[in-house]
């Protein structure tokens, strides 16, 4: 299993050194809670719409959210001139130029939104493997640590014996041993 | 207004009337009268035709729209559709068509009062130019979108960029 390195995922925590990691109280922020990347992440971005607070945030795709707050992209050298066109007559917009208006103010359409991520693949993978491991170490403790540690209640000579005690008390004798057997002809009814 | 409940399947369209039972209700405990399905249209078309509305409007209105359990009336959809016209938002255009796909909710119903929108509202579309998300081909999945929380190869880095970073060469 591969991840994002520590780099990528805390880029604030890699410039500052390894130290820091160390100390044991935390820095004070404003508010008192956790930090918010948000700002971080969308700098750069235009700011568009109203989003799930009506605040300008990060960029997510929610269903019942559905406009996101920011462009999903900053604007370069692709998109500008494109933009300008749009400000014209829609018709004369190519459909490649359409495709990339979209990309770049959203991650994702509905179609990729719902599609299936495959990500049950690795957690299948991880839980048959976390179960394959127990089930070993189970057949290891029996083919070593109880082996020949049954106690007698589980030979089969002692299960016989207490079948003929059953049938012996007439215990049971509706569904039971003593409605299989056959006192008269000394056998199992057919 | 297709106040139709996406849940629900069977009738495509339907008007609901407020009946004389709700009409108690409201006059019992709700402050002020009920909203009728005309007027709720009504609202949301002359938000959408405002001539100084702006993006972030747009987008607010139409978050609220999504909010209800209700499925745009075309007339609605055509204003919407003008209005990112207004402030010249192609893609928000776009995104609208297929937010009315996730308030049909059910396949029977993508199937049947999609199809009836984009009928009703067709000649909005020409007129303006704005291509449904069919004509742009995405009904279907175009780019898989991965979730580095779960799973990240490293040779993806590449179509990122991010192999001319500092300690990410792999």
């Amino acid at each position: 299993m591969s991840q994002l390195p520590r780099a990528l995922l805390f880029p604030r925590l890699a410039s500052v050194g390894r130290l820091r990691l160390l100390h044991t109280t935390t820095a004070v922020k404003s508010g008192g809670g956790d930090v918010w990347w948000g700002p971080e992440k969308a700098a750069g971005r235009e700011v568009v719409g109203y989003g799930a607070r009506g605040d300008p945030g990060s960029y997510s795709d929610r269903l019942d959210y559905w406009y996101p707050t920011i462009r999903f992209r900053k604007d370069d050298g692709v998109i500008t001139p494109i933009r300008a066109k749009e400000k014209g007559d829609w018709k004369q917009l190519s459909t490649e130029e359409k495709k990339l208006l979209y990309r770049y103010s959203y991650r994702a359409t509905l179609a990729e939104f719902n599609a299936p991520t495959g990500y049950w693949k690795p957690a299948a993978a991880w839980s048959f493997s976390i179960m394959a491991v127990v089930l070993a170490y189970f057949v290891l403790l029996h083919q070593t640590v109880y082996k020949g540690l049954n106690p007698p209640t589980m030979s089969n000579e002692y299960k016989e014996a207490m079948l003929e005690r059953q049938i012996d008390m007439h215990s049971e004798p509706i569904t039971g041993p003593a409605y299989k057997w056959d006192y008269e002809k000394k056998q199992w009814k057919k | 207004m297709l106040r139709v409940s996406s849940t629900l399947l069977g009738a495509a369209v339907k008007s609901l009337k407020p009946s004389s039972s709700a009409a108690v209700v409201s006059v019992r405990f709700s402050h002020g009268k009920e909203e009728s399905p005309e007027e709720f249209d009504q609202r949301f078309v002359d938000y959408f035709n405002r001539s100084d509305i702006d993006g972030w409007e747009v987008r607010k209105a139409m978050t609220e729209l999504q909010n209800y359990d209700v499925i745009p009336e075309p007339r609605i959809v055509s204003a919407a559709l003008r209005a990112c016209r207004r402030v010249n938002d192609f893609a928000l255009s776009v995104r609208f068509l297929e937010s009315i796909k996730i308030k049909c909710g059910s396949k029977k119903n993508v199937q049947t009062i999609y199809p009836y929108i984009l009928q009703e509202v067709k000649p909005v579309l020409d007129e303006l130019g704005i291509a449904t998300p069919e004509a742009l081909g995405y009904d279907k999945p175009e780019l898989f979108i991965p979730q580095p929380e779960y799973w990240w190869e490293h040779k993806w880095y590449k179509d990122y960029g991010y192999d001319k970073k500092v300690g990410y060469e792999f």
